[in-house]
């Protein structure tokens, strides 16, 4: 049987892990520019699964390095909450991540993003969800 | 403002499942501002919903919609023709707002996605807390500005009781005790001798335990031809 090649969405803060996205080239993973960690919505992680994600990582600034002071902590607070509900939803909180990345980490971007998809290869398609 | 509490999604999907066309509609007054009910939350419900019905094969059509408020008719006729096209409206308003929204359109579905917890005001950003029980005899005037029907555990009209500790409740340690921020509150407007006065017992008639209350004001009615 084929290996399961998942599809991934980042959501990255253009101030920083985007940058980082910008420079690698990750089959499966498609990396969504956000202005910052502030403005991310639970709905647009939803939204991502709804429109064919496997998995959803947020990355945003370093801790103590935003440039709007705090939309880091509140990205990674928002990222928590949705855990919350794809678990309740029986999704399984561990299709979503959050990380920190600096904007000249392209390293540190791959290798969280790198580590992420793997964890959903293990995991397969989410359970019931037709593939589109 | 009216402070309300997303439902469980378990729950949402429960009573939801065996409708096909779905509108979450949100209210963009009180319970958007409490960050239960509003725009943001309706689309946020709405793809929680569209999300577990791809899950279980269950295929849904559903839009996310608000209106400023619920609880009033004008509001609603905005949407109506629009909500008709759906089988059940999912409603993010507070109790007031899915009842308003019941009466107004009676032959829909409509089910409601939150529940209401209190009348309160936001402490900090993301704390929200009662400050008012809407008993319908204020004693404000009596207590300063701090509401002893609500802070109070045991809505004491004179206090504190015996169950005060260095300001806290013996009910938990995370409640203050009521009297003690009156206390607090008198001595902080250096008028202390206040705390003596005795408020006699409560009208409790004009509160919640009679039925729905109503208030009428002829001088504002609209009689019909006029």
């Amino acid at each position: 049987m084929a290996e399961h090649s998942p599809s991934m969405v980042t959501l990255c803060c253009e101030n920083s892990a985007f940058l980082a996205a910008e420079k690698t080239n990750l089959p499966g993973v498609k990396a969504v520019k956000i202005p910052c960690g502030a403005q991310l919505e639970h709905v647009h992680i939803l939204r991502a699964f709804n429109q064919g994600a496997e998995g959803v990582m947020v990355l945003a600034c370093l801790k103590e390095n935003c440039k709007h002071s705090f939309g880091n902590d509140r990205a990674e607070k928002k990222v928590a909450y949705v855990k919350g509900l794809l678990k309740d939803m029986g999704v399984g909180e561990d299709r979503l991540a959050y990380a920190p990345v600096a904007a000249n980490n392209e390293i540190k971007y791959t290798q969280a993003v790198k580590e992420m998809y793997e964890k959903l290869k293990e995991m397969g398609p989410i359970e019931g969800k037709v593939k589109k | 403002m009216i402070i309300g509490e997303r439902k469980p999604l378990e729950e949402v999907f429960n009573r939801t499942d065996s409708f096909k066309k779905i509108c979450v509609l949100g209210c963009e007054t009180c319970v958007a501002v409490c960050l239960a009910g509003g725009d943001k939350e309706a689309q946020e419900t709405a793809e929680a919903i569209k999300m577990h019905r791809e899950q279980t094969n269950n295929p849904v059509e559903i839009k996310a919609s608000s209106i400023q408020r619920q609880c009033e008719y004008e509001f609603i006729d905005e949407v109506m023709e629009e909500l008709k096209e759906y089988d059940v409206i999912l409603s993010l308003a507070c109790g007031v707002g899915v009842q308003t929204m019941a009466t107004k359109v009676p032959e829909m579905f409509i089910l409601p996605g939150l529940n209401t917890s209190f009348l309160g005001y936001p402490l900090e950003q993301g704390v929200w807390m009662e400050n008012c029980k809407a008993c319908g005899d204020c004693v404000l005037d009596r207590t300063y500005g701090i509401c002893p029907v609500t802070r109070c555990s045991k809505s004491m009209m004179n206090g504190p009781c015996g169950g005060s500790s260095e300001g806290i409740c013996e009910v938990s340690k995370d409640t203050e005790c009521g009297w003690a921020l009156i206390y607090d509150r008198l001595k902080a407007l250096g008028k202390l001798e206040y705390m003596d006065e005795i408020i006699p017992p409560k009208n409790w008639s004009t509160s919640f335990h009679g039925g729905p209350r109503k208030i009428v004001r002829e001088d504002v009615k609209i009689v019909r031809g006029e």
